[in-house]
C-alpha cells in the first residue's frame, strides 16, 4: 500500500457539505478566551484544508466519508423541554421492543446515567446526584466559564492531531460531558454516558466529551449510543480518556443498529499514564457509513490497554473499528480482539496500527480480527500494521475472514438441528468467545442477549 | 430396521460408494470393517445427510422411512444417530448449551414437549456419570481443547441421551485408552435392546471383545464383499483384507 500523506492542498476548493460545517463555525459565538478561540481557529483552518475523511488519506482509505456525505444537515439545536419529554417517552416505548438494546428501559447495573441528547447534555434525563469524588461539568459551561483543563481537551492530548474529523469535531463542538475522578476514588456504580440522537430533524452532531481519572482511581464507564432510527443524521462525536497512574477504567461499549443513511464518527482519544489500566469491552452494530477510531497512547510503564468487541452488521451497513495505539513507555501491554458477523450487503473494516517507540522495550501488542462473512456480497477489509522501533518486544497479529464453517454446521445438524439454529448457534458461539473472560455475569447476559436478538431478527428476515 | 440397497454415492464426481447393499435389523449389531480409504466413513455420511456427498442412485431406509429424502437434522428426529471419527470442534458454545439444543429440538420435530432445564440437567447428569465424564467438560465449549478419548466419550454421552432408533458408531474405539474402551462399551451395550440397532466401524477386534457383533461385513471398494458372523472378525485380524480387497477389483 502506498502511503498517502494528508498534506494539506490550499487550492483545493471545499464542496458544499465541507462548505457548510466551515460556516457552522462562524455562526458559533466566540469563545470568550483567546486560548481557547485561537485553538478552535486552528481546527478548522486543518479541517477546511483537507475537508471532510476520503479515501485518498491513507487512514480512511476503506471509509470514504466525503462520498457519503454530499450534504451537510444544519447543526443540531438544544432540545427544548418538549422535545425532551417526547424522547424520554419514545425510548420508553422501546422498552417493548425486545430487539432493541434499551439501556432506558431497565437498569440491570445501577449505573448513574449521564444523558447527551443530539449533542447536548440534558440534566432532565441524567442522574441528579454523583458519588463524592466524581465531579460533573458540562462543555458548554466550560467552554463559556473556562476550565482548567478545556485546552488539554480540545487538543485531544495531541492523539489524533491530524485526524481531519476529530479537528473539525474540536472546531465545532458545543456541548458534552467533563467528569473528573478523585485521586484514590473507588467508583462502585457505573457511570453510564448515553449518546441520543433524537429524530426531531436531520441534523448533524458535533459533541465532545472528557473523563479524568484520577490517581489509583477505579470506575466503570459504560458508553451508550442510541439512535431513534426514522431521521438521517450526520454524527460526529469525541471521547477523552485520561487514565493517570495506577488508575483503572473498566469500559463498555454498547451501540445500537442507526440509520441507515447515518454518517456517524465516533472517536476515543486515550491517555494511559504509569501502571494505569483500561480494558474496552464493546458490541457495536451498524449505521450507514459507522466509524469508531480508537487512539491510545501507552504514556508510562506497565500500562495495559485490553480492547475486545463483536460487530455485528447487516444491510448495506459500513462500520469502521480503527485503533491507533502507541506504544511509548516500557512495559506496557496492548491487546486488540475483534470478532465480526457481516450479512447482507454489509462492509466491516477493521484497521489496527500499533507503533513502539525506541523507548518501549518489553512491549506486549497483539491484535485479532476474526470475520465471518454471511451475505454473498458482505465484506471484510483487514488492516493490521505494526510500526516497530525497540529491539525487545513481543507484537503479533492475525487476521481471518471466511464462511461459517460446513463440517460444524453438519455436525450440528447431524444432532437434530435445523440449519438455521445451528447457523444462529455457531455465530452466538462466535460472538461469545469475545465475552467470555467476563467475570460480571449480568454484563456477559445483556450483551449475549443483544447478539441472540440480533440473530433472531436475522432468523425472521 | 436399517436398509441400504445398491447405494451409489460420489464425491466431488469421484464414486466412492459402489453399489452397497447392507440390511441391519432392529437389535442387530452390524460391524463394518475394510481397509483405509474402502468408504466406511463416506458411508456413515450418506446415510446421515452430509452435504456435498451426492447419491447416484438406490435407497437408504429408516424402520419404513426413506432417508434420502430429508435434511439431515430431520434424520436425526426419525432416529438415526452417527457418532463422528472426527467429532468437530465448536468454539463459544458449551457442551450443555449444545446438547439441550440438540435434545430439544429433535423432540420438537418429533411433537414432543422440551425438556425443561432441571429434567435436563438431571438427564445429563446421569448419563455423564456412567461414561465418566466429568462436569466441567459439559462447562466447556464443546469438544474444544478436549483429547481425543474426551471426545469420543462425548459422542457415546451424546448417543446416550438421545437414544436413537439407529446408530452408526465410526471409529469410536480409535483414541481411547484401555479403560475407557470400557466404559464406552458399557454405554454403547447399555443401550442395546429389540429395536435398537447398530452399524459398528471399526479397524480392530478389541472393540468387538466388548460390543460382540451379530453379524460382521467387510467393505471394499465402496462395496460389501463378505459378510458373516463374529469369527470373521478374528479371520481379518489374523489374514488381512488382501484377498477381499483383490476380490473387489
Ligand atoms: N471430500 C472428499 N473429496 C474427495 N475425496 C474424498 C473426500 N472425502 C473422502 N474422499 C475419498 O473417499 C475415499 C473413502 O474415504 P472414507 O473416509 O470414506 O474411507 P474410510 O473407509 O472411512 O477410511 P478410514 O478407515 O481411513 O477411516 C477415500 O479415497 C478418500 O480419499
Ligand atoms: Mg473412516
Amino acid at each position: 500500500m502506498t502511503a498517502v500523506a494528508a498534506r494539506p492542498s490550499v487550492t483545493r476548493q471545499l464542496n458544499e457539505a465541507e462548505q457548510a460545517l466551515v460556516d457552522q463555525f462562524a455562526a458559533l459565538a466566540p469563545a470568550p478566551m483567546r486560548q481557547v478561540q485561537e485553538l478552535r481557529e486552528t481546527s478548522l483552518a486543518r479541517f477546511a484544508s483537507n475537508g471532510l475523511a476520503h479515501r485518498r488519506i491513507e487512514a480512511w482509505h476503506y471509509t470514504d466519508l466525503r462520498s457519503a456525505q454530499s450534504h451537510t444537515f444544519a447543526p443540531a439545536q438544544r432540545p427544548n423541554a418538549q422535545s425532551l419529554d417526547q424522547i424520554k417517552s419514545r425510548l420508553a416505548a422501546l422498552a417493548s421492543n425486545p430487539l432493541a438494546s434499551n439501556p432506558l428501559a431497565s437498569n440491570p447495573f445501577g449505573s448513574l446515567r449521564l444523558v447527551v441528547v443530539d449533542g447536548f447534555f440534558s440534566p432532565e434525563l441524567s442522574a441528579q446526584t454523583l458519588p463524592s469524588g466524581v465531579t460533573l461539568t458540562t462543555l458548554s459551561q466550560a467552554l463559556t466559564q473556562g476550565h482548567p483543563r478545556l485546552a488539554h481537551i480540545l487538543s485531544g492530548s495531541a492523539l489524533g492531531e491530524s485526524d481531519t474529523m476529530l479537528n473539525l469535531n474540536a472546531a465545532l463542538c458545543a456541548d458534552g460531558v467533563i467528569l473528573e475522578v478523585a485521586a484514590g476514588a473507588q467508583i462502585e456504580p457505573a457511570l453510564e454516558l448515553i449518546f441520543v440522537t433524537s429524530d426531531a430533524a436531520p441534523k448533524s452532531v458535533q459533541t465532545r466529551s472528557a473523563v479524568f481519572v484520577g490517581q489509583g482511581a477505579k470506575i466503570r464507564l459504560f458508553e451508550h449510543h442510541l439512535s431513534e432510527g426514522q431521521v438521517q443524521s450526520q454524527r460526529n462525536q469525541a471521547v477523552l480518556l485520561d487514565l493517570a497512574s495506577a488508575a483503572h477504567v473498566e469500559h463498555v461499549l454498547m451501540c445500537a443498529q442507526g440509520h441507515a443513511q447515518s454518517n456517524d464518527v465516533m472517536s476515543v482519544l486515550a491517555n494511559l499514564h504509569e501502571g494505569s489500566e483500561l480494558s474496552m469491552l464493546g458490541l457495536m452494530q451498524g449505521a450507514g457509513l459507522r466509524r469508531r477510531q480508537t487512539f491510545v497512547r501507552l504514556n508510562g510503564a506497565h500500562a495495559r490497554f485490553h480492547a475486545r468487541g463483536v460487530v455485528l452488521l447487516n444491510r448495506k451497513d459500513h462500520c469502521d473499528a480503527t485503533f491507533v495505539v502507541e506504544h511509548v513507555a516500557p512495559d506496557c501491554e496492548s491487546r486488540e480482539f475483534f470478532n465480526w458477523i457481516v450479512d447482507e450487503e454489509a462492509t466491516g473494516v477493521f484497521q489496527g496500527k500499533v507503533s513502539v517507540a525506541r523507548a518501549a522495550q518489553k512491549t506486549d501488542g497483539r491484535m485479532k480480527s476474526r470475520g465471518i462473512l454471511l451475505g454473498e456480497t458482505a465484506a471484510m477489509f483487514n488492516k493490521p500494521e505494526l510500526e516497530i522501533f525497540a529491539d525487545d518486544v513481543a507484537c503479533g497479529h492475525g487476521a481471518t475472514c471466511g464462511e461459517l464453517d460446513a463440517d460444524q454446521l453438519f455436525y450440528a445438524q447431524a444432532r437434530g438441528i435445523p440449519l438455521p439454529e445451528a447457523e444462529a448457534m455457531l455465530l452466538a458461539g462466535f460472538a461469545g468467545e469475545i465475552f467470555d473472560e467476563l467475570s460480571d455475569e449480568t454484563l456477559r447476559e445483556v450483551l449475549m442477549d443483544d447478539v441472540r436478538a440480533w440473530l433472531a431478527q436475522r432468523g425472521q428476515g | 430396521m436399517l436398509e441400504i440397497k445398491n447405494l451409489h454415492a460420489e464425491i466431488a464426481g469421484k464414486t466412492i460408494i459402489d453399489g452397497l447393499t447392507l440390511t441391519v435389523r432392529s437389535g442387530e449389531v452390524a460391524a463394518i470393517m475394510g481397509p483405509n480409504g474402502s468408504g466406511k466413513s463416506t458411508l456413515s455420511y450418506v446415510i446421515s445427510g452430509r452435504p456435498g456427498y451426492e447419491v447416484t442412485g438406490g435407497e437408504v431406509w429408516l424402520n419404513g422411512q426413506n432417508l434420502l429424502d430429508l435434511p439431515a437434522h430431520e434424520r436425526a428426529a426419525k432416529g438415526l444417530f452417527l457418532a463422528f471419527q472426527y467429532p468437530l470442534e465448536i468454539p463459544g458454545v458449551t457442551t450443555m448449551t449444545f446438547l439441550k439444543a440438540a435434545l430439544n429440538s429433535q423432540r420438537k420435530l418429533r411433537g414432543e414437549a422440551e425438556l425443561s432445564t432441571p429434567d435436563f440437567m438431571k438427564k445429563v447428569r446421569a448419563a455423564a456419570a456412567t461414561l465418566g465424564v466429568k462436569d466441567d467438560m459439559l462447562r466447556r465449549a464443546l469438544n474444544v481443547g478436549f483429547s481425543g478419548g474426551e471426545k469420543k466419550r462425548l459422542e457415546i454421552l451424546q448417543m446416550v441421551l438421545l437414544e436413537p432408533a439407529f446408530g452408526i458408531l465410526d471409529e469410536t474405539d480409535s483414541g481411547l485408552d484401555i479403560d475407557a474402551l470400557r466404559i464406552v462399551s458399557q454405554g454403547v451395550n447399555s443401550l442395546r435392546s429389540k429395536e435398537r440397532g447398530f452399524l459398528v466401524i471399526t479397524h480392530y477386534q478389541r472393540l468387538l471383545d466388548h460390543i460382540v457383533p451379530d453379524t460382521v461385513h467387510v467393505m471394499a471398494k465402496g462395496r460389501i464383499v463378505k459378510t458373516g458372523g463374529p469369527e470373521l472378525a478374528h479371520e481379518l485380524e489374523r489374514n488381512g483384507y488382501r484377498d477381499y480387497v483383490a476380490a473387489a477389483e
